[in-house]
Order: structure tokens, then C-alpha cells, then sequence
């Protein structure tokens, strides 16, 4: 998308540098990363998969403060944008603002029957997605402008922005974290959790919505406060994605069968991502359906391949005419 | 959020339990409907022809010695039948029984958003198979915003 003719130019701010590495950058330098390495960095493992502890020594380096972030010039930027293109970046946006908020309330009871160094990077999991949902909060507050005296009444203020079909993963999510509260040691519950929470919501949706919404601010050069943050939020979900992918496979080691587990629960996350309830205008950020579905079919094969899993006939052809909510976590 | 209208039908009471069923026979309103595409609407009258089931919605904390549950029999997504009963039966023999507070009840009944209802589990699935279960989720979602529509008293 370009911006429309009522837009001005945006001040100069976004510039990418192609020399960062993506490993080692500060919060700063992430926001002149391009969003397309950053993606690629999260699929950039082979199937051995950085051992738990590791990962946790990569997040205390990785680690950036939330209120480092300065959205003065987003606040500029956002009101140069035409309404059009505002109305389809928060439908998008709004799937993550909420997102966040649902992964990290939905998480801690897979604390109980995971292995011990599992536990101790999941303790950083969990602490990212709560400075998440302070990202999404400041963006919403300073940026959009809506109001609230929590952070609830934020999430109040641009839930009507949340397409109907939201409620089909994450509802999920929320009735198997139940499940696995109640039987935490369950390894057919594990697999389901995992593969709705780690492989769909996280592997699939959110690195969609980051490419889709980071590509528009990039290629646009505006909201560098929110590139910054949402960027560096990406490569937190690199992660996540590896420490879930990790389990995944753990437990498909110990026990094949559980394959069953994981196509039993894509079955179910295609069947309610066969539909929408609303039309995004995707040409308005850039975008198509087609493109959009092309790109979430393409980060569900690289997720599969890392875990070694292959799809039956029936749900390869359920990838080919889903229509998933976009949103993440 | 509104509160529950104070003139309404006595909750979980018999005439409550016919109302209920009544609206849920006649389904999402226009104005439901106005507000989502054709395509979601076909997906429900799709996921529809699948729901066979007995599904409760029951009160957990609800006073009285009354029974606290409605058990719904549904066939191909049309509700064929109807009884109040105690919530420790529906858990024995329902397909999924869905339960929540009183207070949460309230807010439910006062219009709070059903999609959020699950999320924020002001509905839990105390029983039932949580992947199927979600197979037929916006039928589960748009069915149970109908019951926001019978007048109730608390």
C-alpha cells in the first residue's frame, strides 16, 4: 500500500541497516532491522533445536525494556494515515493487542509437568509475554488513543475491532489450559496445548500478522516505535517457537502415536480457520488473501518440517482453503 | 455492560428454561446477522448439521436446591428437547456441559460478549471433548448469544 494522497510524507526515522545481526542487536538497532530477517531468523535452527538453557541465556541477553520505547513520531505518523488504512492495520493489530494478553494468562500450567530446564526458560516465556501485552497497551494508549486506567479497559477499548473467528483458537486455547491444569502430566493434553499455543498461534499467526503489519510500516517508513517493539517482539517469539517446537518433538520421540494428538488439534484449528465473519481490506496495507493465506500455508510447512511431521490428504487440503483470523501471541 | 433486565423471567426457572429454548430455536437475530458475511453464517448452518449431542449449562453456585443445569438435547443443531436438572447428572451424561458462576451468569446474561465469555472463562467446559467441541465453536458462540435475549431476573 501506498499512502494516499491526503497522507504527507513521513519524516525520515525508518531506515534498515543490512549489517545488524539479528542475534546480538539492541532494541535500538531492531528498529532498523528489516522484519523479513527477523522471520527467517526464527526458521534459521536446524532439528536439534537450541537446548532449553540455552535458550534462556539468549533471552537474558535478548532481553529489552518496554519503556525504553518512544512512540513520538508514531503518534504523528498515525494521524497522517488515512482511515481506511488505520481501520484495517488495528483489525490486524487488535488479533495481537488481545493475543498477547490470552498467551500470557494462558500459560502457566504447563509449568507442571514439562522438564526442569523446559521450566526455566518457560519463566522467561512468560515474562516476555506480559512486557508484550505492555507493548500492545502503550502502542493502544499513546498511539491510537484510547483510553483506560487499566489494562483491561484498554483490551475493552479495541476488542470491537477482534473479528468473531478470534474466539476459535483462542478459545481453545483457553478451555485446553484447563485441561492441562486439571491433568498437567497428560502427554496427549501436552501435545494438544502445544500445538494449538507453540506451532499455530505463535509458529503460524503471529510471525503472519508481524510480516503483514512490520512490512507496511517498514515499506511505508512510519510507526517506528511500534517496528521497533513489535520487531523485537518477534524475535522473543523466535524463542518461544523454538523452545515449543523443542517439546513438540520431545514428545513425539518418546511417543510417535502422539502424531495423532497434533493432526487431531490442526483438524480442528483449520475446520474454524475455514471461515471469516468480517472482510479485511488487505489491499489497504498491501496485501491480498491469497498472499495472506500463501504466507500462513508456508510458515505451517516450515513448522512441520522442523518437527519432522507430515499431513494427511484431508488436512493438506484444509491448509489450501483456510481463511484464518489473523492474529498472534 | 447492561444489567439484567430486574422484570425478567425468574433464572433457571421453568418458564426461563422454555424461553431459553425458544430463542435458541429461533436463532440469531437480523441484527446479529447484519454484523458478520454470509460465509460465517454458512460455516454455522455447515458445523450445525454435526451437533448431535446433549449439551448442559449449568450454575454452579446456584441457590436454593434448585436444579441448576439445563440440559439441551440437540439434533443437527435444532434443540428437540429440554429439562432442568442437577448439574452432577448432566456431568455424568451430557456431551459437554458448560459451566459458570452466578456472577458470571449475570454479566452473560446482561450482554457480555459470548466469544469473550470463553476466553475469559466465564463459561468453562466441565465436561466434553474440547476438540470437537471447538469444531463447531461459532455455532457454540452465535447459539448461546440467543439466550441473551430472554428478559431475566436474578
Amino acid at each position: 500500500m501506498s499512502l494516499t494522497e491526503t497522507e504527507t510524507p513521513p519524516s525520515p526515522g525508518l531506515f534498515l541497516d543490512p549489517d545488524l545481526d539479528v542475534e546480538t542487536t539492541d532494541l535500538e538497532g531492531l528498529g532498523h532491522v528489516d522484519i523479513d530477517r527477523v522471520i527467517a531468523y526464527v526458521h534459521d535452527i536446524d532439528r536439534d533445536f537450541p537446548a532449553y538453557l540455552t535458550l534462556y541465556e539468549k533471552y537474558l541477553r535478548q532481553r529489552w525494556n518496554v519503556y525504553d520505547l518512544d512512540f513520538g513520531r508514531d503518534r504523528e505518523d498515525w494521524e497522517r494515515m488515512s482511515e481506511e488504512s488505520k481501520k484495517t492495520f488495528l483489525q490486524i493489530a487488535s488479533g495481537f493487542h488481545h493475543g498477547e494478553r490470552q498467551v500470557a494468562v494462558e500459560l502457566a500450567p504447563l509449568f507442571f509437568g514439562i522438564p526442569e530446564d523446559y521450566k526455566v526458560f518457560l519463566s522467561s516465556h512468560l515474562e516476555d509475554e506480559a512486557r508484550h501485552t505492555v507493548f500492545f497497551d502503550r502502542f493502544y494508549r499513546e498511539v491510537v488513543g484510547v483510553p483506560g486506567d487499566s489494562i483491561l479497559e484498554v483490551l475493552d477499548g479495541s476488542y470491537h475491532y477482534i473479528s468473531e473467528t478470534f474466539v476459535g483458537p483462542f478459545g481453545l486455547l483457553s478451555y485446553l489450559t484447563d485441561r492441562l491444569r486439571l491433568t498437567p502430566y497428560d502427554r496427549h493434553v501436552q501435545m494438544q496445548y502445544a500445538t494449538t499455543y507453540m506451532l499455530w498461534i505463535e509458529g503460524v499467526l503471529a510471525l503472519a500478522v508481524m510480516k503483514i503489519t512490520l512490512g507496511y510500516a517498514r515499506d511505508n517508513d512510519i510507526l517506528p516505535g511500534y517496528y521497533t517493539g513489535f520487531t523485537a517482539t518477534c524475535r522473543d517469539e523466535a524463542r518461544h517457537v523454538h523452545g515449543g517446537l523443542r517439546f513438540i518433538r520431545e514428545l513425539l520421540d518418546d511417543d510417535p502415536t502422539l502424531v495423532v494428538d497434533l493432526h487431531e488439534t490442526l483438524r480442528t484449528l483449520l475446520i474454524m480457520s475455514s471461515t471469516s465473519s468480517a472482510y479485511v481490506l488487505y489491499e489497504a496495507i498491501g496485501w491480498s488473501e491469497d498472499k495472506v493465506r500463501a504466507l500462513l500455508a508456508d510458515q505451517l510447512e516450515r513448522k512441520l518440517s522442523l518437527v519432522g511431521v507430515t499431513l494427511p490428504e484431508d488436512i493438506r487440503e484444509m491448509v489450501d482453503k483456510m481463511d484464518p483470523v489473523l492474529a498472534g501471541g | 455492560m447492561s444489567s439484567a433486565n430486574s422484570k425478567g423471567l425468574p433464572f433457571f426457572s421453568p418458564a426461563w428454561a422454555a424461553a431459553a429454548v425458544a430463542e435458541l430455536a429461533a436463532g440469531p437475530d437480523e441484527v446479529a446477522r447484519a454484523k458478520k458475511i454470509q460465509k460465517f453464517w454458512d460455516w454455522i448452518e455447515k458445523a450445525a448439521e454435526h451437533v448431535d449431542c446433549e449439551l448442559g449449562l449449568a450454575v454452579s453456585d446456584l441457590d436454593g436446591g434448585r436444579p441448576n443445569c439445563l440440559l439441551l438435547t440437540l439434533e443437527k443443531g435444532k434443540c428437540t428437547g429440554h429439562r432442568l436438572v442437577p448439574a452432577a447428572e448432566a456431568q455424568r451424561t451430557a456431551t459437554y456441559l458448560l459451566e459458570g458462576s452466578l456472577a458470571d451468569w449475570r454479566e452473560i446474561m446482561g450482554g457480555y460478549d459470548m466469544g469473550r465469555s470463553i476466553m475469559y472463562r466465564k463459561l468453562r467446559l466441565a465436561a466434553g471433548d474440547v476438540l470437537v467441541f471447538f469444531r463447531s465453536a461459532y455455532y457454540w458462540t452465535e447459539s448461546l448469544a440467543c439466550l441473551q435475549r430472554v428478559p431475566t431476573a436474578f
